[in-house]
């Protein structure tokens, strides 16, 4: 039963919210429409269970850098600097969260968050820039023709889509369009369709239960 | 044939050097290249010129994190600054945990000019659930029982009226991920009706053109540049026009590498060959 | 030049231990790192619990809601994955989040992103301005784009063996998606520019005001 339980609940729950939008009239027994089964019960269900699931992510990272520092593993007090971090940042949002009108309490912690978290993870993905040049120079190579046609695509789009292009040549932007909304738009609406249309084929084998990988092993 | 060799195992920190030097140079002494604008971003300009401030409430929704704001946060700047120059009066929400951070960094500048929280705009902050979410918030906006400031929902001035999202006159969502644009059109733009434009990362811009050509998107924001452009149509340079000559500088090199790196590739291939 | 305010110089440290990486790993881009991530982890644990608090705990204490005993207990299920032996019960809420997404999504993303999309598709081949005038541009537009959306489909077409013309279509369609791959690298690039520059306008124009 470890198995077919939670398979049952995906195909009942699954079940619910498809019939949502698309039905009308009571379900029997409870006496309301499936839409309203799920907006007054299982649409909140999901906020709450989702918030324990963000959660999950950060009680993992504790759990593992507590067991690097109890056992005082190489680069333990990077750890130490995580797990503090975590805690401040974690204490003080909740304090926050849970007395939202303490506005001196938010002020604090906006400064943190502000001119600490934010240049941190801004700068972490900032430093991306200098590698796509790094990979620019080292590794784009004209391999075959088709990979040439990649990179000419790219090229002009690069300079269609900065302002300098159009000093360079009038046509750039001109160009720079034509390539997003004619080749570019089909293509991608091509791998929208697909994927769509695989997605429905995977949703339903999750709802049938014939998909199991969300599950996990025993 | 020693130098191409030489250039094609060159030191990465001279690259990240060049690209330093590049990006820093127009910032501090700005070269003044003119900016078109995209028709996409002209689209959502002229949907908000249309709205009605007496009436109108928009809807903004706040989908990324600090990680893509350089990218996408100009944007939201940019279309708060023409609401509320219009008169518009807004309404934030996110379904991402740093979302009502990044609105908090707007209203408090508002605050500060002057502006009215509550009345003039509000900060509903975030409800957990992704895309499930999406779909509650949009049959029942008061479903966000306080906002993020810990006042009751449904006695914000502003929120009078509003008991779904069609009672909102706009909505527009700037979106870095998942979830994103998609999950808004398929919860709301289709089932519902509801028309809107979006903001996106240039990253991600590619994929949701085809959403503006079959018009289940009116406009879309490309990324800093298209920050740039809507401050042009604003006349209102700010954050992301200051950005432009940088980003050209910055295409201009990566050109440059692809060029220089795929030479000396090819010099000593057909070195190597003979 | 300088701020004097204590913040700026907060922000530009940050940002600086990061970019020093650029040279090589350091202690202190280690450091910046695992601050980044601890306050990352940390105050997305405080948005969730504020959620859990603000949708679960009020509404079941204050408004007598006692269904939401249901998710709070699944919620608190969901941890159950730490404790050796409890893994499996952390099942429960997983299959009712994956319950919840593929109900939400199948039907709507079929109908947003399959038909809707394909009918966006179904545009004249031959197009004609106001005054019944013939316009080469926008009719090479739109059969690029029906042509190119059939070929990229017929690309993906794995369930029976290719021979010509199917071949050739799917080769134009291996061909057009080399384009679309092209236009998305552009952006990439763009996009990560963008990414550095917003840190660059922090350190010039708010920490050194030399902007």
């Amino acid at each position: 039963m470890r198995r077919e339980i939670p398979i049952l609940i995906t195909l009942i729950v699954g079940l619910v919210f498809l019939l949502g939008p698309i039905t009308s009239g009571n379900i029997p027994l409870l006496d309301m429409q499936f839409r309203d089964l799920v907006s007054r019960h299982l649409s909140p269900w999901t906020t709450i269970i989702a918030a324990f699931a963000l959660g999950l992510a950060s009680v993992n990272l504790l759990r593992i850098h507590g067991n690097v520092i109890s056992r005082q593993r190489s680069g333990w007090i990077y750890s130490v600097v995580l797990v503090v971090a975590m805690l401040f940042f974690g204490i003080t949002r909740t304090m926050v969260e849970l007395s939202p009108a303490n506005r001196e309490l938010a002020a604090f912690y906006n400064n943190f968050f502000n001119f600490l978290y934010n240049p941190l993870s801004g700068a972490m993905f900032a430093l991306l820039a200098f590698y796509i040049a790094s990979a620019a120079y080292r590794a784009f190579r004209l391999r075959s023709l088709e990979a040439s046609v990649l990179l000419v695509a790219a090229v002009i789009v690069m300079l269609g889509a900065a302002p300098i292009g159009a000093l360079i040549w009038d046509y750039f932007p001109a160009l720079q369009t034509w390539l997003l909304r004619v080749p570019n738009l089909a293509g991608q609406r091509a791998i929208i369709i697909g994927a769509a249309l695989g997605g429905f084929a995977t949703s339903l084998r999750i709802l049938l239960g014939l998909e199991r990988g969300h599950l996990g092993g025993e | 044939m020693n130098l191409f060799n030489k250039l094609q195992r060159i030191d990465p920190r001279i690259i990240y050097a060049l690209m330093f030097v590049a990006l820093s140079f127009p910032l501090l002494s700005p070269l003044g290249i003119p900016l078109s604008v995209s028709s996409m971003t002209r689209a959502m300009y002229e949907r908000i010129e249309a709205l009605d401030p007496a009436t109108d409430v928009v809807l903004l929704s706040f989908g990324y994190s600090p990680a893509a704001a350089a990218d996408i946060h100009p944007q939201a700047v940019a279309v708060v600054d023409h609401l509320t120059k219009r008169g518009i009066r807004w309404v934030g929400v996110s379904f991402w945990a740093e979302g009502p951070m990044m609105i908090e960094q707007i209203t408090s500048v508002l605050e500060a000019r002057g502006g009215r929280y509550g009345t003039d705009f509000a900060n509903l902050g975030f409800k957990a659930g992704a895309e499930n979410a999406i779909a509650a918030f949009a049959n029942n906006p008061l479903v966000i029982t306080t906002d993020f400031v810990g006042n009751r929902t449904a006695e914000l001035p502003i929120m009078q009226g509003i008991t779904h999202i069609r009672d909102f006159g706009y909505v527009i969502e700037f979106a870095s991920g998942d979830p994103g644009i998609p999950a808004w059109i398929r919860q709301v733009v289709d089932p519902m009706g509801v028309r809107m434009s979006a903001g996106a990362v240039t990253v991600s811009v590619p994929q949701f053109v085809p959403f503006v050509q079959s018009g289940q998107l009116d406009g879309l924001l490309a990324g800093l540049r298209g920050a740039a452009e809507y401050e042009l149509l604003l006349q209102a340079p700010g954050r992301a026009l200051a950005m432009m000559d940088a980003q050209s500088m910055g295409h201009l090199l990566i050109i440059a590498f692809i060029l220089i790196g795929n030479a000396a590739y090819l010099v000593t291939k057909f070195t190597k060959k003979d | 030049m300088f701020s004097t305010n204590i913040w700026h110089w907060v922000m530009a440290a940050a940002i600086l231990s990061i970019f020093s990486f650029l040279y090589r790993e350091n202690a202190i881009y280690r450091l910046a790192e695992h601050i980044f991530v601890g306050a990352a982890a940390g105050h997305t644990l405080g948005m969730a619990i504020g959620n859990i608090h603000r949708f679960g705990w009020v509404p079941l204490t204050t408004k007598d809601q006692w269904t939401l005993i249901v998710p709070l207990v699944l919620g608190i299920l969901l941890y159950a994955r730490f404790i050796k032996g409890f893994a499996w019960v952390s099942r429960w809420p997983i299959a009712y989040l994956v319950g919840n997404g593929v109900g939400l999504s199948l039907y709507t993303s079929l109908q947003s992103q399959a038909v809707l999309q394909a009918r966006a598709s179904m545009i004249d081949f031959i197009v004609h301005d106001q005054a019944g005038n013939f316009l080469l541009n926008k009719s090479f537009d739109n059969f690029i784009l029906v042509f190119g959306v059939l070929a990229v489909l017929t690309y993906f077409i794995f369930s029976i063996k290719q021979s010509a013309p199917l071949k050739t279509v799917s080769h134009a369609g291996r061909w057009l998606m080399m384009v679309t791959f092209g236009v998305s690298f552009g952006n990439v690039v763009a996009g990560r520019i963008s990414l550095a520059l917003g840190r660059l306008v922090d350190l010039y124009d708010v920490w050194l005001k030399i902007m």
